[in-house]
């Protein structure tokens, strides 16, 4: 085992700053599946499964009186009953590592040749509590005020490193799931329209030191803002299906930005499209797959603070990509009891596919962890 | 790349075959309307028509869905299925006009804004009207199914089921919330 800025536990790389290695943490992932699945599929599984028919008509009336009508439950069903709320706390880190152009690794160096300072590393966090209410069985609403912390880290052509950092609640969302076929008691499919609205409640003026800290604080580029600037909606429609022990979904999603902010840009629309499937386990334990794709264009304006030949980050030309992601997930779910209608799921992944309008830091991996309750 | 792929097609191929070596467990949760057909049957039950349309032996007992049939395959669970050596047999009616003779027939929400003129077809014919709209009971239905606590309920007008010539066991009523 080697120490200093990294080290090596049976040949797998550390890192004592941002971030795990990849091989770590896909090993990890995989474990954790595997040993969940092996817990649950034991013996005792079959014998709980034997205490009551899964034919309803051989209950009394009594006990069909103490039946629970499926609603939310380890599935999930992305929209609720009238009259339930549900609490929610997401967290999400993703890193970044090395840059890319198009879908080529460039080094550093070659970002060098034409740019005065390249970017490095960077580490999003976003804390997101979410409270969602139904007033009808058709109509969900929702509202979530993220708290994000950003680090990026940057090497000079003249090899000085330096650090970045901003944190502060992002811009805040609130959205209207309307279904316009199906029912959520009934199922098997349905149809939801979004319709969402964010809040420029972000900053877009967050400043930190340079390489040189005695110049004082600069604005910084755009990836480091916590927020847009402007109002942005988010129309979409999502399909929902399920059945016996299986949920499954495609969502689309996309951001339009609205006008321009204060500093006279607009970033660029996204789009989002996903899929996901869910198979349940037991009751209480489900595991999930998801691909996402995502677009998202370059920024229209510019920020007259920062100078786009010092660093890609600062290009407002060169800010779009496309990514698609591949994500495993496990979900938690307490079908009585005290805790009864609280779910924890965790869910990580890795992207499959980048094009990026470069040089721009890569995505290298997220992870998702959240609580919800619904009552 | 194709080392990369590679194993992100092994994490997947792991995940999916330890996920379908596991045994579906039953569900102690059930969809609405797998439990509302179980209370169709359970009715049948606790429910006495006069003797005459139950005088044969070999009578089946009819329970049918008037309007847009919620049920989906729910209904497919209790078919074929009998109480007292007569079998359940269920039958759907698009519209009041299609109505034929049914021991339980069970009232869509699709119907709501006829069911004033259902309750007059009805009339006189033993029917055990089992609906899912507010106010089924107080414009002539015998029992409504609603939801209550994520739990189906039901209550039960016992002037209307006297009308229809119906005589409901003390156990359904005990069960149910009475409403005159």
């Amino acid at each position: 085992m080697r120490l200093g800025s990294g080290f090596r536990v049976l040949n797998v790389r550390f890192s004592t700053s941002f971030g795990r290695s990849f091989t770590v943490v896909r090993i990890v992932i995989c474990a954790l599946l595997l040993g969940f699945v092996a817990i649950v599929s034991g013996p005792r599984d079959l014998a709980r499964a034997q205490e009551r028919p899964a034919d309803l008509t051989e209950l009394t009336l009594e006990e069909l009186l103490e039946i629970e009508v499926l609603s939310i439950d380890v599935l999930g069903t992305h929209t609720h009953l009238a009259g339930q709320w549900m609490l929610t706390y997401k967290y999400m880190f993703m890193w970044m590592d090395g840059n890319r152009d198009g879908t080529d690794r460039i080094s550093h160096r070659k970002v060098h040749e034409k740019f005065d300072m390249a970017p490095t590393e960077m580490a999003m966090e976003m804390h997101m509590p979410m409270v969602m209410y139904a007033p009808t069985d058709d109509l969900t609403l929702h509202a979530m005020l993220p708290y994000i912390r950003k680090s990026m880290k940057h090497i000079t052509r003249d090899g000085v490193r330096f650090s970045e950092r901003t944190e502060g609640i992002g811009d805040l969302k609130v959205e209207a799931l309307y279904t316009l076929y199906g029912n959520v008691r009934r199922g098997p499919h349905r149809f939801i329209l979004d319709a969402g609205l964010s809040f420029p409640t972000g900053s877009i003026g967050e400043k930190d030191f340079g390489p040189d800290r005695s110049m004082g604080k600069f604005r910084l580029e755009y990836p480091m803002q916590l927020g847009s600037g402007t109002f942005d909606l988010h129309p979409g429609i999502t399909y929902l299906g399920q059945a016996e022990n299986w949920a499954w979904g495609a969502e689309v999603i996309p951001t339009i930005r609205t006008g321009k902010n204060e500093h006279g840009y607009r970033l660029g629309n996204q789009y989002f499209l996903g899929a996901r499937l869910v198979r349940k386990l037991t009751d209480w334990l489900s595991t999930s797959v998801r691909i996402n794709g995502q677009i998202w264009a370059n920024i229209h304006g510019r920020d007259r603070a920062l100078n786009p030949a010092e660093e890609p980050t600062k290009d407002p030309n060169i800010q779009g990509g496309k990514r698609v992601d591949l994500l495993l997930g496990i979900n938690l779910y307490v079908p009585k009891g005290v805790l009864k209608g609280q779910r924890l799921a965790i869910e990580g992944g890795l992207p499959i596919y980048q094009l990026l309008d470069g040089p721009q830091l890569q995505t290298r991996w997220q992870l998702t962890a959240g609580w919800q309750w619904v009552f | 790349m194709a080392r990369k792929a590679f194993n992100l097609i092994v994490m997947i191929a792991a995940f999916v075959v330890a996920s379908s070596t596991t045994n579906a467990y039953a569900q102690l949760q059930a969809r609405e309307y797998e439990v509302k057909a179980a209370f169709l049957y359970n009715f049948a039950k606790f429910v006495e028509w006069p003797a005459k349309p139950l005088a044969d032996t070999s009578a089946t007992i009819i329970i049918g869905v008037l309007g847009e049939d919620p049920f989906g395959g729910a209904l497919e669970t209790i078919k074929g299925k009998t109480i007292e050596g007569r079998q359940v047999v269920t039958k759907r009616f698009k519209t009041v006009r299609d109505l034929e003779f049914s021991h339980i027939l069970f009232i869509s929400s699709s119907e709501k804004e006829h069911l004033a003129e259902i309750m007059k077809t009805l009339k006189g014919m033993n029917v055990l009207t089992v609906g899912e709209t507010e106010r089924f009971v107080e414009v002539g239905g015998i029992i409504n199914l609603y939801i209550e606590s994520n739990k189906v309920r039901f209550e039960i007008n016992v002037d209307n089921a006297e009308r229809a010539g119906l005589r409901l066991s003390s156990r359904l009523l005990n069960v149910a919330k009475v409403v005159k």
